[in-house]
């Protein structure tokens, strides 16, 4: 008994920290106008940057600005994922959004490396 | 190209937002306050020791074989003959609801896997089995399973693709039914990573024991985890391998590119030290003989099931709830059809919205498995070591609970 007494105690403490709940009644939909930019860059089988954290709000715009030297696939894990196939000599700009918070990982297929995680917060 | 590539825990998507510091700082001070506190104040002499055990488990229930086989075929038939793409109903299966689902299946209604295992069924049709299971090989073929497990979902080249999972799963399906048939039902006892997984956490459910429903305290059962050969090892490839999950996410790890040789080095390192670290601090105690000291880990490895599934829950629960939402459609649509009997509704991410919350579950579910093995090791020790080393005796494992649950709120805090 003394056990489930310590146990209770632990919950009530911890979810007593968890009260005042993160999502902030702005439910992730304005996007500030400007958003967040990442700039990748492909070249002679490396990718800038790598495993890099990246803060972005939930429903702000991300832009990922993408210069390659070789056929790559951009993967952005979030739900629903996007694919962004680039070319030799590439040079293009895709955005899209978050709404859900969590890490969502933007990855280079080929070369099999994570490029950036988006830290996505309420 | 159809590979899903290297995302956390073979299948793609989001994973949590790093929990706040203060919730790891908060989570970390009750765990060592209440360790210390059992440590000093808890009872003196053994409550849960010297529990009988149950001499045989009961028959298993016919129709929950019938359902095991009819899920088990489901599985399979959307695994193999359904889409060869990263979005197959039988590969979110198999990473979520078997791997994932076993632990709270096992905590609610025990372990009901060894009624529901399909190969359990199939070969008790064939016969007892030929020869003897060997005792010396314990548990270690069931760890070598759950090595094989981890490291395709974290350390092979490519988890995500479903080529790797269908021969993954084809070489375990063919190598636990020859088991099966050459051993009988010892072989699921002790070489099944799944059953022996579902067996060992089904010691620790509030609600089934000695395979049917009574409500009791877990602590009474949990010391009657067989021990045998290879314990350490299975308990310490869970917890090891749950950990390198969430330091091979972090941007230290993935800022270097690794050969997939580094990657299942690191991915067994992991697995070694959490397994090296518990032995040393299960001998460390005075006053007792060598042969004795050498059964101590053993003897004590049940008081670290807690700590795994606080763990893995607090690592796996979004995945759980929020991927086994869509896996659950995908899996309604066998062979990509595009059946859709219950509507194509969206993935409700109540979890991942709620931050604060699920930051405070995941610390919960960490303390709360500390608390359980800090009380379940006190218990033990104060029933296997000698009068005058009792207190000194158990102090080195209480540090290494420690050092075991601030590890993983660290992990939870900074990846």
């Amino acid at each position: 008994m003394r056990i489930a007494a310590a146990l209770l105690a632990c919950a009530l403490v911890l979810t007593g920290c968890g009260g005042s709940d993160g999502s902030d009644g702005s439910d992730g939909a304005k996007g500030s106008k400007s958003g967040v930019t990442v700039d990748i860059a492909i070249k002679d089988g490396k990718v800038t940057p790598q495993g890099k954290r990246v803060d972005v709000k939930a429903g702000e715009s991300v832009t990922l600005h993408i210069t390659s030297d070789a056929d790559e696939e951009i993967h952005v894990h979030s739900d629903p994922e996007h694919e962004y196939e680039v070319a030799p000599g590439a040079d293009v700009t895709e955005s899209f959004t978050l709404k859900t918070p969590g890490q969502v990982a933007v990855e280079a297929h080929h070369l099999d490396v994570t490029i950036v995680q988006l830290v996505v917060t309420p | 190209m159809i590979a899903a590539g290297l995302q956390a825990h073979g299948l793609g998507g989001s994973t949590d937002l790093p929990i706040p510091f203060l919730y790891a700082m908060v989570g970390a001070s009750w765990a060592l306050t209440i360790s210390f506190a059992v440590l000093a104040l808890a009872w003196k002499e053994s409550q849960f020791a010297a529990e009988p055990d149950a001499t045989e488990p009961p028959p298993r229930r016919p129709w929950l074989a019938v359902v095991g086989l009819v899920l088990t075929a489901w599985l399979l038939v959307a695994l193999y003959a359904g889409p060869s793409t990263a979005g197959n109903g039988g590969l979110g299966g198999f990473y979520i609801f078997v791997w994932v689902g076993l632990v709270p299946l096992a905590l609610v209604a025990g372990h009901v896997w060894r009624d529901l295992s399909p190969w359990r069924t199939i070969t008790s049709l064939l016969g007892p089995g030929r020869w003897a299971y060997p005792k010396r090989l314990g548990y270690w073929p069931a760890v070598a399973g759950l090595f094989a497990f981890v490291w395709l979902e974290l350390a092979s080249p490519d988890p995500g693709s479903i080529h790797a999972v269908r021969v993954w799963v084809a070489v375990y399906v063919v190598v636990t039914i020859a088991g099966g048939i050459a051993f009988g039902p010892r072989w699921y006892d002790r070489a099944d990573p799944f059953d022996v997984y579902s067996a060992i956490v089904a010691k620790l459910s509030p609600f089934v024991r000695d395979g049917r429903w009574r409500v009791h305290n877990p602590l009474r059962t949990l010391p009657s985890v067989p021990v045998d050969a290879g314990l350490v090892a299975v308990l310490a490839t869970l917890l090891g391998s749950t950990a390198y999950d969430s330091f091979s996410a972090s941007s230290f790890w993935q800022g270097r590119t690794l050969s997939t040789w580094q990657h299942s080095l690191t991915l067994l390192g992991f697995c070694a030290v959490v397994a090296v670290l518990f032995i040393g601090a299960a001998r460390a105690t005075g006053g007792v003989s060598a042969g004795e000291r050498r059964l101590l880990p053993g003897r004590l490895a049940h008081s670290l099931v807690p700590i795994v599934v606080g763990y893995i829950f607090a690592h796996y629960l979004t995945y759980l709830v929020e991927k086994g939402q869509a896996v659950f459609f995908a899996l309604l649509d066998p062979l990509g059809r595009g059946w859709h009997p219950l509507g194509d509704p969206d993935t409700s991410y109540v979890l991942s919205q709620h931050t604060s919350t699920l930051a405070a579950l995941k610390v919960t579910f960490v303390v709360a498995g500390h608390v359980l093995a800090v009380v379940a090791a006190h218990d033990k020790a104060l029933a296997l070591l000698p009068k005058g080393h009792r207190l000194s005796g158990q102090v080195a494992m209480l540090l290494l609970m420690v050092g075991y649950t601030f590890t993983g709120l660290f992990l939870l805090f900074s990846v």
